[in-house]
């Protein structure tokens, strides 16, 4: 099973199995500029041409896809958020409707598990908040499912992904 | 007292997040100042701790990007946590957030993550709007046909921001069928990538 891992971990390494693909969200990079190149100019691939750019085809050909995140504000933080808005070549711009609401077409016939792992320290709305979030992503990506865990630190999730 | 406008959408002009803006300021009688983050990191920090002071309102606007706030507006409020947190102050936040979706509750993540900044800052939370169906915001003047509601729902912050009022969120879109949404969206983007010398099937393109 191929996986890709996007993490935001500070001052830490992170050790994975041999086929996984690794991407640390840390530098932060460029944030989506809502300008739908990635849709009407180059499908399928960021105009912005960075180490992002290809965070869509990695998706495509993932089995599942890992988002590992401090909770901030019931959100991700805003180095994973960055790579997610950044990874909405992977859908279409074109409209379908989804449980009653307007997503996506998917670009693909592909689809992925999606596990995001949160850590730190977070109230129970903060989870809740987190869990919606993540919920509401897999539905746009059209993910197969959706696992949502938290932990207290990296330590403590570190044999999730081994 | 004026009001201090924070706009978080990464458009150079703001798009329609500057839009509500400028339409919430006139009906604020030009009681508001609004600055763009994205253009103006620094200056929008210091004008928010200068409202905090002063304890005037403070509005943000800001489109939805993967169902929640865009990273570099996210990255801006864990930035200023630290400013709200450490003055004592009786602003009120309001909240604005449009989406290209036809549904407004979309929205509804990003305003609770709003609310929880909120929290974490210590700050007072007023009312958020939830637009859905941004793509039609242009397709008349505001209060006219379609944008109607959108111009009431408008007004009604404008006035919750005039008595530092709070109250639950307004979820509007304008009034237009959603197979039309649908339909004309489909067209529009088909339409973009045409002028780029794509056809359907070059959008519709998978990346080996």
């Amino acid at each position: 099973m191929s996986r890709l891992i996007i993490y935001d971990i500070q001052n830490e390494t992170l050790t994975a199995k041999k086929d996984d693909i690794l991407f640390s969200a840390n530098p932060i990079v460029k944030p989506c500029m809502g300008c739908f190149g990635c849709w009407i100019k180059t499908p399928g691939r960021c105009v912005i041409g960075d180490r992002c750019s290809d965070i869509p085809s990695y998706i495509a050909k993932c089995d599942e896809m890992i988002l590992i995140s401090p909770v901030l504000f019931g959100s991700y933080s805003e180095s994973i958020k960055a790579v997610i808005d950044r990874s909405i070549p992977y859908v279409l711009p074109y409209f379908r409707i989804v449980g009653g609401e307007m997503h996506h077409k998917m670009r693909y016939k592909h689809s992925f598990k999606l596990k995001v792992l949160f850590y730190g320290e977070c109230d129970s709305e903060e989870r809740q908040l987190a869990e919606s979030l993540a919920q509401a992503n897999a539905v746009n990506f059209g993910a197969k499912s959706c696992e949502v865990k938290f932990f207290d630190g990296i330590e403590e999730l570190r044999g999730e992904i081994l | 007292m004026s009001t201090i406008m924070l706009c978080g959408s990464p458009h150079n002009d703001g798009g329609n997040s500057t839009y509500f803006l400028n339409a919430l300021k006139e009906k604020l009688n030009g009681k508001g100042e609004i600055y763009n983050i994205m253009n103006s990191s620094e200056i929008s920090e210091a004008a928010f701790l200068q409202a905090l002071i002063n304890g005037e309102n403070i509005v943000f606007s800001f489109p939805l990007y993967a169902d929640s706030l865009p990273a570099y507006f996210l990255a801006f409020l864990k930035k200023i946590k630290t400013t709200a947190e450490n003055v004592v102050s009786q602003s009120r936040v309001y909240v604005i957030v449009n989406n290209g979706f036809y549904d407004d509750v979309q929205n509804n993540i990003a305003i609770k993550i709003i609310w929880k900044w909120c929290d974490k800052c210590g700050l007072l939370k007023g009312r958020a709007l939830a637009v859905g169906a941004g793509g039609m915001v242009h397709a008349a003047p505001l209060g006219k046909g379609p944008l109607a509601k959108v111009d009431l729902a408008l007004k009604q912050l404008a006035e919750d921001i005039e008595n530092s009022r709070s109250g639950d969120t307004i979820f509007v879109k304008p009034s237009f069928p959603r197979f039309l949404y649908t339909f004309m969206g489909n067209i529009s983007f088909t339409a973009e990538g045409k002028k780029n010398g794509l056809s359907k099937a070059d959008i519709k393109t998978l990346l080996k």
